[in-house]
């Protein structure tokens, strides 16, 4: 079938009524989220997931997948209204977003930053709707020693592009998948670590570690902080850009859909990762740098346009090979196990009407997003007014009873929130929660390809060198590994680090 | 914050030696033929190293990737520790409005100083109108204890 006979049928998913409801759901929940300072698009997946189970798979993913693109149109509303960005994606956005608003111009930037994010976004689509499918289809010749190196790979780079000692980060990424072990062994199906507990027997459960280290982490670190700021009060006019404002952003919003794309599809903070990347490229090709930081437009269009290209780019190492390349993408991999969809190489051809629905879904979605954020912009700028001391009564509920309704059972509330006092130890000693987690769900991959491969070839590990994938991943793996010893180098590594924001 | 930093190291360390000799307790199997006990015991292993140059990272460097933070409210966080312990022993036995209720006003009351009036208020609201969402509407299976409709 051709691309455009596969989107029909993705469409004809995608416009059931149930489907645009739960798409409609899903982008509202997401930018909601997106807005509130101190809770993302993590905790918020992480929070819905248990009232997904009743859905069929599609809808599920639908609804999910909208609150996590969701979540990057919101971001931008609080960076540029509020100077406090509601996810890490949206940091970029407050240097130039906010200074427009200063100078009355918060109307344009809002609406170059959902224009620039659809147009994005739409790209990032077409990209993924070509590249899966071509992935997914050479992924069919990976063997165990390929998934792990992939695995290797992905774990390595997370650890590389975290804040801070990359050290700690690995130390983290060991600590996830030695903590991914607890549970049923994937090959011999002993009982590992669950001393008699019938919750550990099915493993550490990743929705309520998730919720507890970035959602109820978050908010006891943020108790007592003033967490308003000084939200722009004025009256927000011309959201549609100017013909000036489109001419200075054309181009950063092409660059930064392209750039936002390649950098989506890598493991790690995509999301920041591209958001900073296209604002140093924009600044750099600038004609007029010394206006970056003081409201230059193309500081919010650029970097806004790639933020959203990269969470269409992150889709395609999860569609076409299984492998969430970040921790939203991990909780969709667990979305899918939940509805006895196996992601991975075969999930295109196996499962047709829920890839094409999916990514239908968000051409819809996208657009929902553009009519929907536009308007309801005055809403959000209210709902900032509110005090966190208030809100936040609230996230912690959610977060509660999200915990409770994923088996309807109490045990899982109390590792959430033991999660959640660990995760604050852990982000006050400098130990950054996304390595972990993504180990905690790349670990039983990454064993179960491991001792095969091992198997395979009787204990040596030359496999791991000698096929021509596996050589290039494990090459890189240890490039990044060994680049963070150098100190030269390692300084580079740092300031990457420090700019992505973790 | 580098105390902080040294604590965790050394308290991965101990976790991790505890956690290498459980997995002496599984079948460690052969390099060929590795079984259970394998990848736990050299995790385990890796996990011992890496926070032992963590710690000695910390010591030396004295805080690379610390980043400055405000300083935490202990007390808010005690209490918003212990109303959510709280909330987990006794949600299935006052079930969840009453749990709810009981929770955000305790949140709103104790913990951030709020009067009584809209402390009352806003659990109300937020016990009614998230069983309406969670439990109406998104049929999510919650406790109903005591109050049973």
């Amino acid at each position: 079938m051709s691309t455009l006979t596969n989107l029909g049928l993705g469409f004809s998913v995608a416009l059931e009524p149930a489907n645009l409801l739960f798409c409609f759901i899903g982008v509202f929940v997401g930018t909601f989220i997106g807005v509130l300072p101190g809770l993302g698009p993590i905790a918020a997946i992480a929070l819905l997931l248990p009232l997904t189970f009743k859905m069929a798979p599609a809808t599920a993913i639908i609804m999910l997948a909208g609150i996590y693109y969701g979540a990057m149109y919101g971001g931008s509303t609080t960076s540029i209204l509020v100077n406090i960005p509601g996810e890490a994606a949206s940091v970029v956005t407050c240097l130039d977003g906010y200074q427009m608003a200063r100078q009355g111009r918060a109307g344009p930037a809002l609406g170059i930053a959902a224009l620039g994010s659809f147009i994005a976004g739409t790209f990032g689509l077409v990209g993924l709707m070509f590249f899966a499918p071509v992935l997914g289809a050479a992924a069919l010749r990976f063997g165990p020693p390929e998934y792990f190196t992939l695995t290797f790979l992905g774990l390595t780079l997370v650890s590389y592009l975290s804040r801070g000692s990359m050290l700690k980060a690995l130390l983290m990424a060991i600590f996830g998948l030695l903590l991914g072990t607890i549970g049923m062994d994937p090959i011999s199906g002993q009982e590992r670590f669950t001393y008699g507990s019938l919750t550990l027997g099915d493993g550490l459960g990743l929705v309520p570690v998730a919720m507890g280290l970035f959602g109820i982490a978050e908010v006891l670190d943020n108790l007592g902080k003033n967490l308003r700021g000084d939200v722009y009060e004025r009256e927000i006019k011309g959201l549609l850009p100017s013909r000036k404002d489109w001419k200075e952003s054309f181009w950063p919003i092409v660059r930064g859909s392209i750039v936002g794309f390649f950098i989506g599809i890598l493991p790690g903070p995509s999301g920041a990762m591209s958001s900073f990347a296209s604002y140093a490229m924009e600044k750099r090709l600038s004609r007029h740098r010394e206006k970056f930081g003081s409201g230059a437009i193309e500081g919010v269009a650029g970097p806004e346009s790639a933020n959203n290209a990269a969470s269409a780019g992150a889709f395609i190492p999860l569609l076409s090979l299984g492998f969430p390349s970040n921790v939203v993408m991990a909780l969709l991999v667990g979305a899918l196990l939940i509805h006895g969809v196996q992601p991975g190489p075969l999930f295109i051809k196996n499962y047709p009407e829920l890839f094409w629905g999916v990514v239908a879904s968000m051409y819809v979605g996208n657009a929902m997003l553009l009519l929907l954020n536009l308007p309801l912009i005055g809403i959000w700028v209210r709902l900032l007014k509110v005090p966190y001391a208030i809100l936040y009564p609230l996230i912690l509920l959610f977060c509660l009873i999200g915990a409770y309704s994923l088996n309807n059972n109490i045990v899982e509330i109390f590792i959430m929130v033991i999660s959640g006092i660990i995760g604050l130890l852990l982000r006050r000693g400098g130990f950054e929660g996304a390595p972990f987690l993504l180990a905690l769900v790349l670990g039983p991959l990454m064993e179960s390809s491991l001792r095969q491969s091992l198997l395979i070839s009787r204990g040596s590990f030359a496999i791991f060198f000698t096929r021509p994938v596996s050589a290039v991943l494990m090459l890189l793996s240890l490039t990044f590994l060994l680049t963070s010893l150098v100190p030269a180098l390692k300084t580079k590594r740092e300031k990457l680090a420090a700019e992505m924001g973790g | 914050m580098k105390k902080s930093a040294v604590i965790t190291s050394l308290l991965f360390l101990g976790l991790a030696l505890g956690a290498f000799f459980e997995s002496l307790r599984l079948p460690f199997g052969r390099v060929s033929a590795p079984a259970a006990g394998f990848f736990p015991a050299v995790l385990a292993a890796l996990l011992a190293v890496t926070s032992l140059l963590a710690f000695a990272e910390t010591l030396r460097g004295g805080g690379e990737g610390l980043v400055q933070r405000d300083r935490l409210i202990w007390k808010k966080i005690l209490w918003t520790v212990a109303s959510l312990l709280a909330f987990g022993f006794l949600f299935e036995s006052l079930g969840y409005l009453v749990t709810t209720f009981l929770f955000v006003t305790c949140s709103l009351r104790v913990v951030e100083r709020q009067g009584w009036g809209p402390a009352v208020a806003v659990g109300l609201c937020a016990s009614l109108v998230s069983y309406i969402i969670f439990g109406l509407l998104l049929g999510a299976p919650l406790p109903a204890g005591f109050v049973r409709f």
